[in-house]
């Protein structure tokens, strides 16, 4: 299983509707929540790659999200990986 | 105990004392480990060499034959010509990454970018920008870390570079098209 | 799905959020996840730990992750404060450099016909084989010189523990003082001006002081290449506060002007001079801070004619290099100099170097004498003498210096000044760091937050391990010297020695074991975690001898360097991440870090070497009377060690005990044993391939901590460092405590209270009194708590171009590569960056000569000549007149262009100036 840790900057406003919102995408939490500056920090499990991307893109779509970026990436079982490194450096 | 890491992150705690895991995955690379290097000693310890490695290690070895410069340290070698990278940004192509979380390469021509001065930061004019994924000719966005000042305001995304991060060149090498003087450290 | 595959899967969610959350520096609010970081260890098979980057002496902290062996990735480690996360090009090579196609896997020694030979090829042989050569030829030369024939090179790149178990087999067990570091070429100017102006070594300061301060002025300190994750804090503050002042004092320009607010290109060696324009205008502007200076400091001066560190015969001499060589013993003082020095211009003086065998003698002044003595450096004068770039108007200098002695002395602005080779690389260096902590000490702007004089070092573990331990020849551990009888005493009570064992006659420094392996009165040679053959300064003159003369010569490496190709045997190491070890970097902070992985192949720790060493001596063999040409001490038969044997019976050695016994595996050595809880299940090979049950760097370590507990250099427990929180700590650690801000009463226990400011350094704090010209007064004052401020006059270099070397020469490093390139150079990323050490040049001068950049051109001096590319661009234009060459590539040799020259007083080498010819290929 893909484990993704996502980074969400929400727009100014509920942020507590934003998370409702980003929660329903499927296999998606909201695990941590920073009112102060209207952060969030989800985490998305995904059978591969492409689902997490997918994921990842439904999230930057939301009209309460300005911006939503890959922080974290871990997989579990198989033994690949996804190296959040890349890009982030 | 003692433990590094993650230990650190997800233990309560002021941010000053967060050990981060930026790259806590599992890397891409699947270079094979250590290449013949830690096999082939552990043959030896008799003196008496037991393999077909080590009895090739022990042949001769002529100290001209030894190092960077092979040669005698009495000669005068004539070094080579610099052969610099003349790619324009925009027509190179992005180079690979020594392991997961390695800074990038500079994969273009920098002299005429530079120097980096209060004033003026030509890195920063092309790559302090928002691009979710770079296509052909985009220049390779500076990434959320780098708006991050773990030093003075850790948790507070920047507008700009962290001040810290600001001499680009500190970090990423912009490399020639010199040759590696002997095989790659990463087996890739 | 099962419950335990639930739980993992949420456990798994819990670390990856709050791994997003820090990655962004967000605070992970809420309860830990237990089992959480063994589960994602679990999952990535990366295992994390920290340690500390092998290059500079920044010290800067890691997290280094390995895998199934092998490391396979670092990053800056965010809770260290030294970097917060951030590397340099080089600290991110710390997970390749271990993996170069060619580290060295098994010993090699020169054979012909299976035996030793001289001339022979190298033969890999076994470790026993490659001892019994080591010890064999050892024998030989002891029993024809005595423990002076015998010695070793070491580093600043020593871990702790394996520099203290040199040092002691060095000088409590073989009784030679021939042990000395690379870093004798390093900073060895910046130890000796502590010693003499505070009486202890070190900074008061730390690196806190660059946020703290408003005004950075670097002389001699390229940190944008050299220690480039401290710039980074400075670029970092500069951008961030309009008022903070950068000031760049070079004798080229180079990265640090790009970022500066003042740059300041001046002549090689007038830095004296500038110094003093400073001081001058201090006390002419009213600008000393008198209370601080009444109270705390006392003025000193001392002799001129000190030499320049040359050797005072010609016999080795080259024949072009005479003239030079002749000015060791008599200087015409130029023009500029009999200015400087208070004497008429228009005379000729010819001086007697006399001094040069006292250069370190010195003397109490008054604040009269001190002020007369700065009288003639005036701005006019000193701006004509100084002016670095021929192109720049006059004017606009005299300008620059103005603004340098505003900053300096407005009492408004604090002041870190930060130096490195620049200073003490430099025929004068123990006087150019000096004039620093004059200048800093007048306004009383020292050793408080964000006010001081600061030197860095260049080597990871320079302070910690060169410095700390005491690996030089004239010293032992917590800053005490062999020459010292009370030391000596204390020395031999710790180590449990007979006394009258250690040689109280210093040994020779690193570029006089040079010599002696050229005079044949050193035969015997170890060189360890040093390239000595391609680093030490006119490099022909060490070639020769090393390959052609009678002696025997081992180089422990990780990689076949420049002088394993000199040795005769060569030995493979471990490197840094393959054993354990610590290192102290230049703010006092210790570091220390675990074994990672094996090392390949039948590499071993030097720590391993030297312990496996020790075991080929019986005390018989050392410790009974030997031979020691010219020493003379009180106690002592005048050049002659006493036998120790039958005092080493009463402490319970026989004549039998092997050095191994007697300074390593001892009763409370042994007491600490491995396994080790800190160790949490990491390996030791060192003690594996020795097969013991001790731990001998957590032993030596705390071995070599009693020497500094309760005098002022204190560590905390070996076991403190290897905690979850610590990052380091910066000693004296009193109480668990790291001291920030030595000598200030606020900060440091070790301040008398009440004090407020307590310079307490015990050595040469009783001195003295006389006047500019010598000592009238020979009673010693006593200064306890005293610093001294010292006047030192400008003087020139032994070497200066003239009409047929008509070019300065400068060496130094380059960012990308380390040292002399062993590791870097092997790293594909760096060396693609930097591939060749190139000539830079300015383009007037290299047109003048029909040179255009890339081509080949001779550079040429009175010791030899090597061929470099030209560069007249890139980062460092340099003015007309000065050429510059890195020295890290072995293809590049400049050290057979430079001069040996050094400070005669540090005897550390002047690699920034000597006179060139450069011409085309």
């Amino acid at each position: 299983m893909h484990y993704s840790g996502i980074l969400i900057q929400t727009r100014a406003g509920d942020l507590t509707a934003a998370a409702a919102e980003i929660e329903k995408i499927p296999n998606v939490e909201v695990r941590l929540v920073y009112p102060e500056s209207g952060r969030l920090i989800a985490v998305q499990e995904t059978a591969d790659a492409a689902a997490q991307e997918e994921g990842l893109r439904r999230i930057q779509r939301s009209s309460r999200v300005q911006f939503a970026a890959l922080v974290h990436h871990l997989v579990d079982g198989g033994g690949a990986l996804g190296a959040a490194g890349e890009g982030t450096r | 105990m003692r433990r590094q890491g993650l230990q650190g992150l997800i233990r309560v705690g002021g941010p000053a004392l967060l050990v981060p895991a930026l790259f806590v995955t599992v890397p891409l690379m699947t270079a094979p480990l250590a290449p013949g290097a830690l096999a082939s000693g552990d043959v030896a310890t008799t003196g008496e060499p037991a393999t077909e490695q080590a009895q090739a290690q022990a042949a001769p070895i002529a100290d001209v034959e030894l190092g960077l410069s092979r040669g005698s340290v009495f000669d005068v070698p004539s070094p080579p010509p610099v052969v610099e990278n003349e790619a324009e940004p925009g027509e190179s192509v992005r180079l690979p990454r020594a392991y997961p979380g390695a800074p990038a390469l500079v994969p273009h021509a920098v002299a005429d970018l530079l120097p980096i001065t209060r004033r003026d930061n030509l890195c920063l004019d092309c790559h302090a920008v928002e691009i979710e994924e770079p296509g052909e000719g985009e220049p390779t966005p500076i990434p959320e870390s780098h708006y991050l000042d773990l030093r003075n305001a850790p948790g507070v995304r920047r507008d700009a570079v962290a001040g810290a991060r600001y001499n680009c060149l500190s970090c990423h090498a912009a490399p020639t098209a010199a040759a590696p003087l002997v095989g790659d450290p990463g087996g890739s | 799905m099962s419950a335990t595959e639930l739980s993992r899967r949420e456990l798994l969610k819990a670390t990856v959020a709050a791994a997003a959350a820090s990655a962004v520096g967000l605070p992970v609010p809420g309860s830990s996840v237990p089992g959480g970081a063994e589960l994602l260890d679990e999952v990535t098979g990366w295992r994390w730990d920290k340690g500390v980057c092998r290059f500079c002496g920044v010290g800067c902290g890691l997290r280094i992750a390995t895998r199934e062996g092998r490391v396979v990735a670092v990053e800056g480690d965010r809770d260290n404060p030294v970097n917060r996360g951030l590397l340099c090009v080089k600290g991110y090579a710390n997970a390749q450099i271990l993996y170069g196609e060619d580290r060295l896997r098994r010993p090699l020694l020169r054979m012909k016909g299976g035996r030793f030979d001289k001339r022979g090829e190298f033969v890999a042989v076994s470790w026993e084989r490659a001892f019994d050569e080591m010890e064999r030829q050892f024998k030989r030369v002891h029993a024809e010189l005595g423990p002076t024939g015998v010695g070793i090179m070491g580093s600043g790149q020593y871990t702790v523990q394996e520099g203290y178990a040199a040092a002691k087999l060095v000088k409590a067990g073989w009784r030679s003082n021939n042990l000395d570091p690379n870093a004798r070429h390093c900073m060895a100017s910046a130890v000796a001006a502590f010693m003499q102006v505070f009486g202890i070594d070190e900074p008061s300061g730390n690196y806190d002081d660059i946020e703290l301060t408003d005004t950075v002025v670097l002389w001699g300190a390229n940190m944008a290449e050299m220690h480039p994750m401290l710039w980074a804090r400075i670029v970092d503050k500069r951008l961030a506060d309009p008022g903070y002042r950068v000031v760049n004092l070079t004798t080229f320009r180079n990265r640090c002007s790009d970022l500066a607010d003042l740059e300041i290109v001046f002549k090689p060696n007038t830095d004296l001079a500038i110094w003093n324009y400073v001081a001058r205008e201090i006390v002419r502007r009213g600008a000393v801070d008198r209370e601080f200076v009444d109270r705390h400091c006392v003025f000193a001066t001392g002799p001129y004619d000190i030499g320049f560190g040359m050797r005072s015969g010609a016999e080795f001499a080259f024949a072009a290099e005479r003239d030079t060589q002749a000015r060791e013993r008599e200087v015409v003082l130029s023009r500029a100099e009999a200015i400087a020095q208070r004497r008429d211009p228009a005379a000729e003086h010819r001086v007697a170097q006399a001094s040069a065998a006292t250069a370190g003698k010195h003397w109490l002044i008054g604040f009269e004498e001190f002020t007369k003595a700065l009288e003639p450096y005036t701005l006019e004068f000193v701006a004509e003498l100084s002016q670095g770039d021929p192109d720049e108007p006059p004017a606009t200098y005299r300008q620059k210096l103005v603004q340098l002695a505003d900053l300096y002395a407005d009492p408004k602005r604090k002041a870190v000044s930060f130096w490195t080779m620049g200073f003490n690389q430099h025929t004068r260096g123990t006087w150019v760091n000096e004039q620093a902590y004059m200048v800093h000490l007048l306004t009383g702007k020292q050793a408080k937050p964000g006010n001081g004089a600061f030197s860095l070092t260049g080597q990871p573990s320079a302070c910690g391990t060169a410095r700390e331990v005491g690996t030089f020849s004239h010293r032992l551990p917590a800053d005490m010297v062999v020459d010292d009888p009370q030391h000596r005493a204390r020395a031999e009570e710790l180590w449990k020695l007979p006394a009258g064992t250690v040689n109280p006659k210093p040994g020779s420094h690193i570029t006089k074991m040079m010599r002696d392996l050229e005079d044949g009165s050193l035969k015997w040679l170890w060189v360890q975690v040093t390239n000595p053959f391609q680093s030490t300064a006119n490099a022909n003159h060490w070639l020769g001898p090393a390959r052609e003369k009678d002696n025997f010569i081992v180089v422990s490496d990780v990689y076949p360097t420049l002088s394993c190709k000199v040795a005769d045997l060569i030995l493979p190491s471990a490197m840094i991440f393959e054993k354990w070890g610590a290192y102290g970097n230049s703010e006092r902070r210790t570091q220390v870090w675990s074994e990672q992985v094996p090392p390949p192949g039948e590499a071993r720790s030097d720590l391993w070497q030297v312990l496996e060493f020790s075991k080929r001596f019986k005390l018989a063999e050392v410790w009974g009377a030997q031979p020691v040409p010219g020493l003379e001490a009180p106690g002592f038969e005048p050049g002659r060690l006493p036998e120790v044997l039958a005092a080493a019976r009463e402490l319970g050695y026989g004549p039998e005990a092997t050095l191994y016994d007697v300074l390593f595996a001892t009763p409370a050595n042994r007491r600490v044993r491995w396994p080790d809880a800190v160790a949490e299940g990491r390996d030791n090979h060192t003690v594996v391939h020795a097969g013991i049950d001790w731990f001998p760097e957590k032993a030596l370590f705390e071995e070599y901590a009693a020497f500094g507990r309760g005098h002022a250099h204190d560590l905390a427990p070996f076991d403190v460092y290897y905690g979850d929180d610590v990052r380091g700590l910066r000693w004296p650690v009193v109480d668990g405590r790291e001291t920030a801000w030595r000598f200030n009463e606020e900060y440091d226990p070790y301040a008398a209270r009440g004090s407020g400011f307590d310079f307490y350094g015990p050595a040469g704090k009783s001195l003295p009194r006389g006047d500019l010209d010598g000592v009238t007064d020979p009673e010693p004052v006593a200064l306890a708590g005293k610093a001294k401020i010292f006047f030192r006059p400008y003087a020139e270099p032994p070497e200066s171009p003239d009409e047929e070397y008509d070019l300065w020469l400068s060496t130094g490093r380059v960012l990308e590569h380390w040292h002399s390139g062993s590791m870097t150079r092997r790293v594909p990323e760096l060396h693609r960056a930097v591939p060749t050490a190139q000539l830079f040049i300015h383009p007037a001068d290299a047109k003048e000569r029909g040179l255009a950049r890339n081509d080949l051109a001779w550079i040429d001096s009175r010791r030899g000549r090597i061929q470099a590319r030209v560069e007249t661009a890139g980062r460092n234009p340099v003015p007309r007149g000065l050429v510059f060459v890195p020295w890290f590539d072995e293809g590049v040799f400049i050290n057979k262009v430079t001069l040996d020259a050094t400070c005669p007083i540090s005897k550390e080498t002047d690699f920034k100036k000597c006179a060139v010819k450069v011409y085309k290929v």
